[in-house]
C-alpha cells in the first residue's frame, strides 16, 4: 500500500503543474492534502510517515505557487508559509491550527474575487471562485448558488445577486465560528488538544474572514478584545467561554422574516428529533441502537447551529440563553446515557413555540409544500412494504398538509382546482380513483405511485397560482368572491325564511332580533374558534371537517323541519299559521341563523387570513364589503319581491328555495363527514362531475351525499303530494 | 493530468474506484447493472448458506433434535457446517454492503435495507423491518428485525444466548473458546431461507427500478451522512475496547466502505454527468471529496486490520473529519440539486 502511495505521489510530483491548474482545483488540493497531513501527524513518527508528509506538503506548495498570482492575496500567501513552517516543526497541534487558518484565508480571497466577479456581471467566473467556500450544514442554504444562476440568466441584477451571496457566506461563516467555539470547549474538556488547536485556528481564521462585518456589528473595541481572548485561548481554554459570550448577539446580517421562520422550524424539528432518536437508541442506560444514539447527538448539534443563527433575532436574550443551556444539558445527559432528556427537550420546544409563535409548530404553507410530497412518497413506500394501515395514516398526514396550509391559499385563487385536488386525496372519481380508494383496494404500487405523481403535478400548478404576485384588483376580486361564495347560502336561507314568515303574516320584527343575534353570535364564535386554535389549542384538519359537516347537517335538519312546517296543509293559511306557531319559534330561527353562518364562518376567517398573507389589507377590505353587499343584495331582492308577487306564488317560490338550500346543506354536510374520514365515499359515473354543481349546489358525483339528498327530495315531494291529496279530499 | 494522477491514490486503485459515465442515462444504467450484479452474488451466497443450514439441520434432526447426541456422533460435520455458514454469511454480507448505499438510498428499494441489514425489530418505534419470518417448524416470528444483524449475526456467533444449544469445541483445540457453540437449527434454516427470499425480492424490484435523477440525488444526500453514525458505532465497538456490548462479526468500517462506495459510484456515474455540464469546479470538488472520504476510511480500516492501536483522540478526530467531509459533500450535492430543480425525496 505504501509503495503504491509513493508511486502515485512521485508520479504526481514528477509532472509539471499543468497549465489548466485553476485556483479552485488548487484550493481543493490544499484542503484535502492538509487533512491527510493532519491525520498522518497522529501516527507515531517514522521515516515513511515523514516522507509521506513532506511529499504532500511539497505538492501543496506547488499547487499554491502555480495559482497564488490569481489569488493575489498576501494573507493567504503568508498562511501557506506559516503552514509549511508548522509542518516542518512536526508539532501536530500547530499543524492543525495553521491548517484551518490557511483554509479560511484561501476562502476569504476567493470570496473577494467571487463577489467582485458578480458585480462585474461575470457569473461564470463568480461561480468558479465561489466553489472555494464553506456551506451551511444545518440550514442547507442554497440561495447563493441560485442567485448566481439567476444572474447568468439575466433574472437578477448584479448588486442584488452580490447581496444574496455575501449574506449567505457571512451567515455560514458566523455559524461555523460558533461551531468551532463549541467544539473547542468540548475538545478541551475531553483533553483532545490537537483537535482543540484546530478548533482555535478555525475560530481565528473565521474571525479574520468576518473582519469588517464584525467591526461594523460589534464595534472595533469589542473585536479587539475578542482577538485578545483568542490569543489567550492558545494557552487557556477557559477564554473560549468569553469569546462565545462576545459573539452571542452577533448577526452578520438581519434574517428576513421568512428566513427566521424557516430556521425556527428547523430548530424545532431538530430539537424534537433529539429526544425521539435518544428514546429509540438508549434503554436503561445502555445504547441499544447506535445509529439512533449518534443521530440524537447530531440533531442536538444541528439545533445549536441553528440557534446560533437565530439568537440575535430573539428579543429576549434570556430565552436564547436558556435554550442553549437546555441543549447543552441534554447533550451532557446523552453522553452519559442518563434519563431526564425528555423534560429538557419538552421545555426547549415550549420555549421555541413561545418565542417564535404558533406558526413554527403549525407548519404553514412553506412547510406544507415541502412536507406534502415527502409524505406522499412515504405513503407509497409503506404501501409497497404491504403495510396498508400505515399507508392510510400517511395519506391522512399528507391530506393534513394539503388542508389547511395549501387549500386555504389556493381556494380564493382557484376554488375549482382546490376542490379537484381535495378529491384526489379521497375517493377521486370513477375514471381516476383517489388515494383513499386506491389504498382501500390495496392496488399495485405503480398504480398508487402514478396517482401520487398526478397529485404532485397538480401541486406544482397550485404553487404557481398561489405564488404568482397578486394585484390590488385581483385581491379585491378574490376577497369579494370568498364572502359572496361562503355567505350567499346563509343570506338566501335567512332571507327566504323571513320572507316566508312575513308572507304568512308573522310579525317580522319578532324575528329580526333573534336572526341578528344568531348571526352575530356565529361571527363571534367563528373568530373565537379561530383565535383559540391559533393561541390555545390546535384543531386537526379532520376535526375541522367533521365540525363543518356536522354543523351543516344540523342546519339542514332544522331547515327541513321549518320547511315542512311552513308548507303544512299546503296553502291553507289558517292551518299554516297554527303550525307556524309550533315550529317557527324565535329560538328555532335564531338557532338556524347561528348554524348557517357558523358553518362557513370559521373557514371564511381562515380564507381571509390566507389571503392577507399575499395581499394588502385595503383591497381585501374593499372586496369584502363589495362581496358582502352583493350577497345581501340577493337577500334583499328576495324580501322585496315578496311585496310584489302574489302571496301564493311567492310562498311557493320561497318554500322551494328553502327546500333546495336544505338539499345543498345535506350535500355539504355529508361531504364534510366524508373528508373527516367518518363515513365512506363511493364515486358514481351517472352523475355529472361539474365544478359549478359542487361549488354552488353541493352536488358531488358521490353516492352517499346523493342518496341522502335524494331522500330529502323524496321527503319533500311525498309530503307535498300527501298534503295535496288531503286538501283535495 | 497531475491532479488526476494524485487522485488515483493506491487506495482507490485497489478499491476499483467507479469510473465516470459519459451521459447521465448511461451512468444510471451502469449503477443499476452494478447493483444487480452484486445482488445476484448476494442471492448465490444466501443460497449456499441455506444449503449449509439444511445440512446442519438435517444432522440435528437425525438425532431427534438432541444437540449433544448429534455433536458426539457428527461433531466434525457439524463444525464444518457452522464454519461454512459463517463464511457464507460474511460473503453474503460483503455483497450486500457493496450495494447498501444504493439500495438504501433509492426510495423504492429502501425497505429491503431494513429487512436485510438495518431494520429494527417490531419492539422499536422507528425503522422497523416490516416482515414476518416463518420457520421450518411453522413458528412465525413477527417483525423480528433485520436478517443480517438482528437474527443471523448474533445467532451464528452465539451472542444471542437464547438460541445457543450447546457449547462445543468447534476448532478441535481441546478448549471451548468464545463463539464455539451449536445454535438453533430451526432458526438458522428459517433465517437462511428468509435471506434467500428477500434478496431475491430485492433483485426483482431492483430489476424493475427505472433509474432517474431524483432517486440518484436522494440516495447520495440520504446515505452519505451516515458515515458519522457508523464511525460512532466503530468507536464504541470491540475493536477499540469501547463499552459497546453488541458483538459485531466484522468492523463497521467495512460497512462504511460499502455504503460510501455505493454513494461514490452513484455520484460518479449518475450525478457527475449532470453537475459537470454547468459547474465543472463543483463537480471536481465533490469528486475529490468522495475520494478523500473513501481514502480516510480505507486507510483507517487497513490500519485496524493490521492491528494498529488508535488513541481516543485520534479515533474521535477520524470520525469528526469523516463527518465533516460527508457534510460538505451533501451540501455541495444539494447546491447542484437546487440549481437543477431536483427533488430530494423523503
Amino acid at each position: 500500500m505504501k509503495f503504491l502511495t509513493a508511486i502515485a505521489l512521485l508520479l504526481a510530483m514528477a509532472l509539471p503543474i499543468h497549465a489548466e491548474e485553476t485556483p479552485w482545483s488548487a484550493a481543493e488540493t490544499l484542503r484535502s492534502e492538509a487533512g491527510r497531513i493532519e491525520r498522518l501527524m497522529y501516527r507515531a513518527a517514522s521515516p515513511e510517515r515523514d516522507a509521506d508528509i513532506a511529499q504532500r506538503l511539497q505538492y501543496m506548495q506547488a499547487a499554491w505557487s502555480a495559482t497564488k498570482g490569481q489569488f493575489g492575496a498576501a494573507g493567504a500567501d503568508a498562511a501557506m508559509a506559516d503552514y509549511a513552517a508548522s509542518v516542518g516543526s512536526g508539532d501536530p497541534a500547530q499543524v492543525a491550527r495553521d491548517r484551518q487558518r490557511l483554509w479560511t484565508a484561501v476562502m476569504a480571497a476567493a470570496r473577494d474575487h467571487g463577489l467582485a466577479a458578480i458585480l462585474a456581471g461575470q457569473p461564470d467566473h463568480a461561480r468558479d471562485w465561489l466553489n472555494i467556500r464553506d456551506y451551511a450544514r444545518a440550514s442547507r442554504d442554497t440561495g447563493a448558488a441560485l442567485a448566481v444562476k439567476a444572474l447568468a440568466a439575466d433574472q437578477l441584477e448584479p448588486q442584488a445577486a452580490h447581496d444574496i451571496v455575501q449574506s449567505e457566506l457571512l451567515t455560514v461563516a458566523a455559524s461555523e465560528l460558533r461551531l468551532a467555539l463549541s467544539r473547542a470547549t468540548e475538545d478541551a474538556g475531553a483533553g483532545r488538544m490537537v483537535q482543540y488547536a484546530g478548533d482555535l485556528g478555525r475560530a481565528e481564521g473565521l474571525v479574520a474572514y468576518l473582519g469588517d462585518n464584525l467591526d461594523a456589528r460589534l464595534g472595533a473595541e469589542s473585536v479587539a478584545a475578542l482577538r485578545q481572548d483568542l490569543a489567550r485561548a492558545e494557552q487557556d481554554p477557559s477564554a473560549i467561554a468569553a469569546i462565545s459570550q462576545r459573539i452571542a448577539g452577533y448577526a452578520p446580517v438581519v434574517l428576513s422574516p421568512e428566513e427566521t421562520l424557516r430556521r425556527a422550524r428547523l430548530l424545532r424539528r431538530f430539537t424534537v428529533m433529539v429526544w425521539e432518536e435518544y428514546a429509540n437508541g438508549v434503554r436503561d442506560g445502555q445504547i441499544t441502537q447506535h445509529l439512533e444514539y449518534n443521530e440524537s447527538l447530531m440533531f442536538r448539534d444541528r439545533a445549536v447551529l441553528i440557534l446560533g443563527d437565530l439568537t440575535p433575532q430573539m428579543t429576549n436574550p434570556a430565552d436564547a440563553e436558556r435554550l442553549m443551556q437546555l441543549l447543552d444539558d441534554s447533550k451532557t445527559l446523552i453522553l452519559q446515557r442518563k434519563d431526564g432528556v425528555e423534560p429538557l427537550i419538552t421545555e426547549a420546544v415550549s420555549l421555541i413555540d413561545a418565542t417564535f409563535g404558533a406558526e413554527v409548530a403549525q407548519g404553514g404553507y412553506a412547510a406544507a409544500v415541502d412536507a406534502l410530497p415527502a409524505a406522499l412518497d412515504e405513503m407509497v413506500l409503506v404501501a409497497a412494504n404491504g403495510d396498508w394501515t400505515e399507508a392510510e395514516l400517511k395519506r391522512l398526514e399528507a391530506y393534513s398538509w394539503f388542508d389547511p396550509d395549501i387549500e386555504q391559499r389556493l381556494k380564493p385563487r382557484a376554488p375549482s382546482m382546490a376542490l379537484r385536488m381535495e378529491a384526489r386525496f379521497w375517493e377521486g372519481n370513477t375514471e381516476r380513483p383517489g388515494l383513499a380508494r386506491l389504498i382501500a383496494a390495496q392496488v399495485p404500487k405503480d398504480v398508487l405511485a402514478a396517482e401520487v405523481e398526478g397529485i404532485k403535478a397538480d401541486l406544482a400548478d397550485a404553487r404557481e397560482r398561489i405564488e404568482a404576485p397578486i394585484s390590488a384588483t385581483g385581491a379585491a376580486l378574490q376577497s369579494a368572491g370568498i364572502i359572496f361564495r361562503e355567505g350567499l347560502e346563509g343570506v338566501l336561507i335567512l332571507a327566504a325564511l323571513l320572507a316566508a314568515l312575513r308572507a304568512e303574516g308573522a310579525d317580522p320584527a319578532r324575528f329580526r332580533r333573534p336572526v341578528a343575534l344568531g348571526v352575530g353570535l356565529a361571527v363571534v364564535c367563528s373568530f373565537a374558534l379561530w383565535a383559540a386554535t391559533r393561541w390555545l389549542f390546535s384543531i386537526s384538519t379532520l376535526s375541522r371537517e367533521a365540525l363543518e359537516g356536522a354543523t351543516a347537517l344540523l342546519a339542514a335538519a332544522v331547515l327541513i323541519w321549518l320547511v315542512l312546517g311552513l308548507t303544512a296543509k299546503g296553502g291553507h293559511v289558517a292551518a299554516m299559521r297554527r303550525k307556524l306557531a309550533g315550529t317557527a319559534t324565535v329560538r328555532t330561527v335564531a338557532f338556524l341563523a347561528f348554524l348557517v353562518v357558523f358553518r362557513e364562518g370559521f373557514e371564511t376567517v381562515l380564507f381571509y387570513e390566507a389571503l392577507l398573507v399575499d395581499a394588502a389589507p385595503i383591497p381585501v377590505l374593499l372586496g369584502l364589503v363589495a362581496g358582502a353587499g352583493a350577497a345581501l343584495a340577493a337577500g334583499w331582492m328576495i324580501l322585496a319581491s315578496g311585496r310584489k308577487l302574489p302571496l301564493r306564488l311567492f310562498f311557493r317560490a320561497t318554500s322551494a328555495l328553502l327546500a333546495l338550500l336544505s338539499v345543498v346543506l345535506v350535500g355539504a354536510g355529508v361531504r364534510g363527514l366524508q373528508t373527516a374520514a367518518l363515513i365512506s365515499a363511493t364515486p358514481v359515473n351517472w352523475f355529472p362531475d361539474r365544478d359549478w354543481l359542487q361549488l354552488w349546489f353541493g352536488l358531488f358525483p358521490v353516492a352517499e351525499p346523493l342518496i341522502l339528498q335524494g331522500l330529502v327530495v323524496l321527503l319533500f315531494l311525498g309530503v307535498s303530494v300527501s298534503r295535496q291529496r288531503q286538501a283535495t279530499a | 493530468m497531475r491532479r488526476t494522477l494524485l487522485c488515483l491514490t493506491p487506495v482507490l486503485l485497489l478499491a476499483a474506484q467507479p469510473g465516470f459515465a459519459a451521459t447521465e442515462s448511461e451512468g444510471l444504467a451502469q449503477v443499476k447493472a452494478f447493483t444487480l450484479e452484486h445482488n445476484a452474488a448476494l442471492v448465490a451466497n444466501a443460497q449456499k448458506m441455506q444449503g449449509s443450514a439444511e445440512a446442519y439441520a438435517a444432522l440435528i434432526a437425525a438425532h431427534g433434535g438432541d444437540y449433544k447426541a448429534a455433536w458426539e456422533a457428527e461433531g466434525p460435520k457439524l463444525a464444518e457446517a457452522v464454519t461454512a455458514m459463517r463464511d457464507q454469511w460474511l460473503a453474503a454480507s460483503n455483497e450486500y454492503e457493496t450495494i447498501e448505499g444504493i439500495v438504501a438510498g433509492i426510495p423504492s428499494t429502501a425497505k429491503y435495507d431494513l429487512i436485510l441489514d438495518a431494520g429494527n425489530p417490531g419492539t422499536e418505534e422507528e425503522d422497523v423491518a416490516e416482515y414476518d419470518l416463518t420457520l421450518p417448524d411453522g413458528t412465525v416470528l413477527k417483525r423480528p428485525g433485520s436478517l443480517f444483524h438482528s437474527i443471523t449475526e448474533p445467532l451464528l456467533w452465539g451472542t444471542d444466548k437464547e438460541h445457543v444449544k450447546l457449547d462445543a469445541d468447534l476448532n478441535g483445540d481441546g478448549q471451548i473458546g468464545p463463539g464455539e457453540l451449536l445454535f438453533d437449527a430451526n432458526l438458522a434454516l428459517g433465517a437462511a431461507q428468509g435471506m434467500v427470499e428477500w434478496s431475491k425480492a430485492l433483485e426483482t424490484d431492483m430489476a424493475a427500478w427505472e433509474p432517474n435523477r431524483d432517486d440518484a440525488f436522494t440516495a447520495v444526500v440520504t446515505m452519505t451522512p451516515t458515515v458519522g453514525d457508523y464511525f460512532g458505532e466503530w468507536k464504541e465497538s470491540q475493536f477499540l475496547g469501547g463499552e459497546g456490548e453488541a458483538f459485531i462479526a466484522r468492523s463497521r468500517l467495512i460497512d462504511v466502505l460499502g455504503i460510501m462506495g455505493g454513494c461514490q459510484r452513484m455520484y460518479n456515474q449518475a450525478i457527475s454527468p449532470v453537475v459537470s455540464t454547468d459547474d465543472a469546479a463543483l463537480d471536481g470538488s465533490i469528486t475529490k471529496g468522495f475520494d478523500e472520504l473513501i481514502a480516510l476510511v480505507t486507510e483507517t480500516r487497513d490500519r485496524e486490520a493490521k492491528g494498529d492501536k488508535f488513541t481516543a483522540e485520534e479515533a474521535d478526530a477520524l470520525g469528526s473529519e469523516a463527518q465533516d467531509i460527508a457534510e460538505r459533500i451533501v451540501a455541495q450535492v444539494l447546491q447542484a440539486a437546487a440549481k437543477h430543480g431536483v427533488e430530494i425525496k423523503g
